[in-house]
């Protein structure tokens, strides 16, 4: 537990995926103007420009209020359903992390498990649903799984990160049943969900940030 | 006057329905738009911190309405909700209503003066008239949102869907618990058979409600309006999860309450007390012997007069009953007295119960009284089947209405005399003590009641307890020497009756009982109202409960919550494993007199001293080294997994948190927090109404748990010191050794050096800290605790009253500066620690030890 995940690799986690973010925001208004109202890159890039500012800042803050800065940040910024979706999932993730400047790797896990409970709870969706939710239970189950072996490594979160890929992937076939998308029905068959797209993102970041990080936690 | 916020995509198209709502309603609508998103909110879209900030605008104690477009506006309200406050959350309300017909609906209701229940009901009935009108819709559809993200289907506000779980479905008895749930309250319930497409009827009749046919699996829909139709909401989930007082056989391995079986003499208590005086003989009489005095079929033409008769004999008790609610007493007494009453008129006056006594007249020729004593002795032995043992107290009541009645038949002359009360202290002897006899017999000289019958949990039993009258009941095996007593007394406490005790026992009697009441006495005259120091700061003074009985005294004596519920007793009767909905009726019942403060439960914490029938560690050579508390709930998953999902979903209706027992270190808790996740999403799945997140807590009873507060605050969100399993793994002694006093006392100077230790620690993480063993409640020890930081103390529930007046006269400072002095002073024992704080607070010696 000596040095665990830390505010600095959380603010660098989040700026890596502002960066993904930038780059592929027109891919995301793509996949959104297929099934959506094509906003979904515009509208996460806005949020996380807005993170992105405030990020240094919060350097020397504990993980409480980073998460919580985050959150309020994507809140009031992002302006779509992911706004407040992806807020309570910071928002959630953060809870009970007042004062601590560090997580180990399992408490880290289960501070990504409270913020999907708390996506579920807030947009109602389930597994299956074509949704953000989706990509982040299963990759936050993999993440989990990668934490109780002992050690988040590059090796191990690539390989969370390709599972989400894989996930994100695995929406295209799927029957939107909630969000703008539902009502497609039938049409939204078909095409990949951008909110389980956007989800995929981080833990691309996440793989890439460990992997500019030590090479060992 | 209630405030109206509209939430758009287009900021413009709020402020237009704003206008539009404004215009319609009238000048001076406290009204406010939002909406938009990006710079200038000139973007489409929604954004929750603008949302709150509208709320804040135009919220007022008569609460605010919030009217939304779809999707993420639903989102980013929903959001910005969970960003108000606790107490202002339960003044806002989100309306699936139409954005633009429900906000000129509620602007209407609003410049009205409604409440905030009103103007929901119009905002959410707005789109009604055009449905009519066009005559394309059915009206329920006005309750789905359009965009899939639908509500839940629990409570929502205006009504409450759920499936009837119960095998034989809603028939009149489960029907009958339904009304007597809503008795007393101001609130229209209307009742609907979705699946067969039956009603909506109003909750008032028996008859009505059975004939919607909810049988099994049936979806039924309860809309509530009225002032109190939260509590209806909270009160219908709470019976349908005991299937409306119909738990499964299957699924109920219940022994008897343990009250009933306390004694091999059948004796048990009622409310604790000793009481001292001659014999007061009430003889009631028993009901099935009325009924054959009563039994001559009358003529066939005497049908009509007997059915006036009764109709006579029910208005009379009515009014009877009316006036009795009538009573201006404020006290905790007089409220409980007056909802039972209203209870029995209810009774009374359902029509269905009426025409079965009407029934026995015209078919079997009944006499008026035999019929209405058999129709309640039928209701009385149908309530005595319940598994439940407060659903089996209910039964008395259907006796006490059959005798009323009976006595208010016109022409019967067993109308009982004023009773001429005897001129000394006095105890009440009787078949089974009902509200009516107390009323009649309640005077400064009566020190107490012996019940030959009665129950536990009668209506007379729980008013005797909340009158502070000492009660036994089941001393029918001690009738014959009764009879012949002059004489008698009783401990209620102790279990035990003298029947002509000897002087030297009546004083030792007499001496205890004045000692505990001019103690009690001297807290009393006390106002209620939060334990504040000297200097200001505000103490929380909670209780540690275990039954019902705590519940109610922790309540009367103003504990400001329930630092620790114990469910190890409550527990004890079941003999096979609780499943979820038995776990949660058990919680929802022990917890029924209780407000809103809060309430911490402590995971079932069984094993070494507190075994349970249902969940055993094996034989141990030490127990208390062995596997219990939390070591043996993760032992046994299926049962962990169930404990919380009842608490999960006992948190939606109850300000609730969890605390762990015996935590060795933070995989304890890890543990815990992953099954409460996964049983929360189990939750989710099935759609079943729980809160989230629920606040979890570790006990700090462990030297272990002690020395890692840092890692434990990982995964807790407070923390407890149960002082009395700390003392005895810090001084490696057990509790109640004859020979290890010094080694027993939470004052010795190694416990108060682990206390110190936490607090420190627990301030460093910002975590609260309460302290809920014995130590809490000892006179000596509330000094030293505050000075080291303590700023909650959870005590026994007789405690609550005297603790607060201790509290009361310290001043933090000086505790904070005896306790440096004592750090550093030579004192080890708890003796010498306790002589220390003698010399430094003298006034406390008023409160003995």
């Amino acid at each position: 537990m000596a040095n665990g995940i830390t505010t600095a690799i959380v603010l660098r986690w989040l700026e890596r995926y502002a960066g993904i973010l930038a780059e592929k925001k027109d891919h995301l208004t793509a996949l959104d103007s297929a099934i959506g109202d094509a906003d979904h890159g515009a509208n996460m890039h806005r949020g996380f420009q807005a993170v992105l500012a405030k990020a240094p800042a919060l350097e020397d803050k504990h993980l409480g209020e980073v998460f919580k800065v985050t959150a309020m940040t994507l809140i009031s910024t992002v302006g779509g359903a992911s706004g407040p979706l992806y807020g309570t999932f910071f928002l959630q993730a953060g809870a009970g992390l007042a004062g601590r400047p560090a997580l180990s790797p399992q408490e880290f896990a289960a501070s990504l498990e409270r913020g999907v409970a708390g996506v579920i709870q807030r947009g109602k969706a389930a597994l299956g649903d074509k949704t953000m939710v989706d990509v982040l239970e299963p990759a936050i189950a993999a993440l989990r799984k990668a934490a109780d072996a002992g050690e988040l490594t590059p090796s191990s979160l690539a390989e969370v990160a390709a599972h989400a890929e894989e996930c994100a992937k695995a929406t295209i076939p799927l029957l939107a049943r909630k969000g703008r998308a539902s009502y497609l029905g039938e049409r939204s068959r078909g095409h990949q969900d951008p909110g389980a797209t956007s989800a995929a993102y981080l833990f691309t970041a996440l793989a890439e940030t460990f992997s500019l990080q030590t090479p060992k936690l | 006057m209630v405030g109206l916020v509209l939430v758009s995509h287009s900021r413009k198209l709020a402020v237009a329905a704003a206008e539009l709502a404004g215009q319609t309603a009238g000048p001076g609508l406290p009204v406010a738009a939002a909406g938009g998103a990006g710079e200038g909110h000139a973007e489409l879209g929604t954004d929750a911190l603008d949302i709150l900030e509208a709320i804040d605008s135009v919220l007022s104690d008569a609460g605010a309405a919030v009217l939304m477009d779809m999707g993420s506006a639903v989102l980013s309200a929903q959001t910005a909700l969970d960003l108000l406050d606790e107490k202002q959350r339960s003044r806002v309300r989100l309306c699936s209503a139409p954005l633009v017909e429900g906000a000129v609906a509620a602007a209407v209701q609003i410049r009205i003066g409604s409440t905030l229940e009103q103007v929901i009901a119009a905002a959410a009935g707005s789109l009604t008239p055009k449905q009519e009108q066009l005559g394309d819709a059915e009206p329920e559809d006005t309750s789905r949102q359009p965009d899939g993200v639908a509500s839940p289907p629990w409570l929502s506000g205006e009504f409450i869907e759920l499936p009837i779980e119960n095998a034989h479905g809603l028939h009149l008895r489960p029907v009958a618990a339904l009304l007597s749930a809503l008795a007393g309250l101001d609130a229209q319930v209307r009742v609907e058979n979705l699946t067969k497409k039956r009603g909506p009827v109003e909750a008032r009749s028996l008859v009505e409600v059975a004939r919607l046919q909810l049988s099994y699996g049936d979806l039924a829909r309860f809309q509530l309006s009225g002032l109190e139709a939260e509590e209806a909401g909270r009160r219908i989930r709470r019976l349908a999860a005991q299937r409306f007082g119909e738990e499964a056989a299957d699924a109920e391995p219940e022994t008897p309450a343990t009250p009933d079986a306390q004694s091999g003499s059948g004796l048990f208590t009622s409310s604790v007390g000793v009481a001292v005086g001659r014999p007061f003989w009430v003889d009631q009489g028993d009901l099935t012997d009325l009924v054959e005095v009563n039994d001559e079929p009358v003529q066939p033409q005497q049908i009509p007069e007997e059915l006036e008769r009764l109709a006579h004999g029910l208005a009379a008790a009515t009014r009877a009953l009316q006036d009795k609610l009538r009573m201006p007493d404020d006290s905790a007494f007089g409220r409980q007295r007056r909802a039972m009453v209203a209870a029995q008129v209810l009774i009374l006056g359902d029509s269905y119960l009426q025409g079965q006594a009407e029934a026995r007249v015209r078919e079997k020729r009944s006499s008026a009284a035999h019929a209405w004593l058999e129709t309640m002795i039928e209701q009385a032995s149908l309530q005595e089947q319940a598994d439940d043992p407060y659903l089996r107290g209910r039964a008395a009541d259907f006796r006490e209405l059959g005798r009323l009645v009976l006595r208010s038949l016109p022409g019967v002359s067993n109308a009982p005399a004023a009773r001429q009360l005897p001129g000394e202290p006095f105890v009440l002897v009787c078949e089974e003590l009902s509200p009516s006899l107390l009323d009649q017999v309640r005077s400064p000289r009566l020190q107490g009641v012996l019940q030959l019958g009665g129950g536990p949990y009668s209506h007379g039993s729980i008013l005797a307890r909340t009158a502070g009258i000492p009660c036994l009941g089941g001393a029918r095996d001690a009738a014959q020497q009764l009879r012949g007593a002059r004489r008698i007394a009783f401990d209620a406490g102790a279990v035990q009756i003298w029947t002509d005790p000897d002087p030297p026992t009546v004083a030792h009697l007499n001496d205890r009982r004045e000692a505990a009441e001019k103690a009690q006495a001297q807290w009393r005259a006390q106002p209620p109202g939060p334990a504040i120091t000297l200097d200001g700061t505000t103490i929380h003074v909670l209780a540690n409960v275990n039954s019902v009985e705590d519940v109610q005294l922790a309540a009367a004596e103003g504990a400001d919550g329930i630092g620790l519920l114990r469910v190890e007793i409550l527990f004890q009767r079941f003999r096979t494993r609780p499943d979820e909905p038995a776990q949660l009726a058990s919680l929802q019942q022990l917890l029924e007199p209780w407000g809103d403060q809060p309430v911490v439960i402590r995971l079932l914490d069984a094993g070494a001293d507190k075994p349970v029938p249902f969940l055993n560690a094996g034989a141990e050579a030490n127990p208390f080294l062995g596997v219990r508390g939390i070591r043996l709930l993760l032992r046994n998953p299926e049962f962990l997994r169930a404990h919380l999902r009842a608490l999960l979903r006992l948190a939606n209706e109850r300000n609730l948190s969890i605390m762990v027992p015996m935590v060795g270190d933070a995989l304890d808790l890890v543990d815990v927090q992953r099954t409460l996740v996964d049983e929360h999403r189990g939750l989710l799945e099935r759609e079943v109404a729980h809160k989230w997140p629920l606040t979890l807590g570790a006990m700090v009873e462990t030297p272990a748990a002690a020395l890692s507060i840092r890692s434990l605050a990982a995964a807790a969100d407070f923390f407890s010191l149960g002082t009395n399993d700390l003392v005895q793994y810090l001084l490696c002694a057990e509790r109640g050794h004859p020979g290890l006093g010094p080694f027993q006392d939470g004052l010795h100077s190694s416990v108060l050096k682990t206390i110190r230790l936490t607090a420190a620690d627990v301030g460093s993480v910002s975590r609260p800290l309460s302290i809920c063993g014995e130590l809490a409640a000892d006179p000596e020890a509330i000094p030293v605790l505050l000075g080291l930081g303590l700023h909650s103390l959870s005590v026994g529930p007789r405690m609550v009253a005297r603790t607060k007046a201790i509290v009361r006269t310290l001043d933090l400072e000086k505790c904070r500066a005896a306790c440096d002095t004592l750090v550093e002073s030579p004192a080890v024992r708890g003796e010498e620690v306790r002589h220390f704080i003698r010399t430094r607070f003298p006034e406390l010696a008023v409160f003995g030890r």
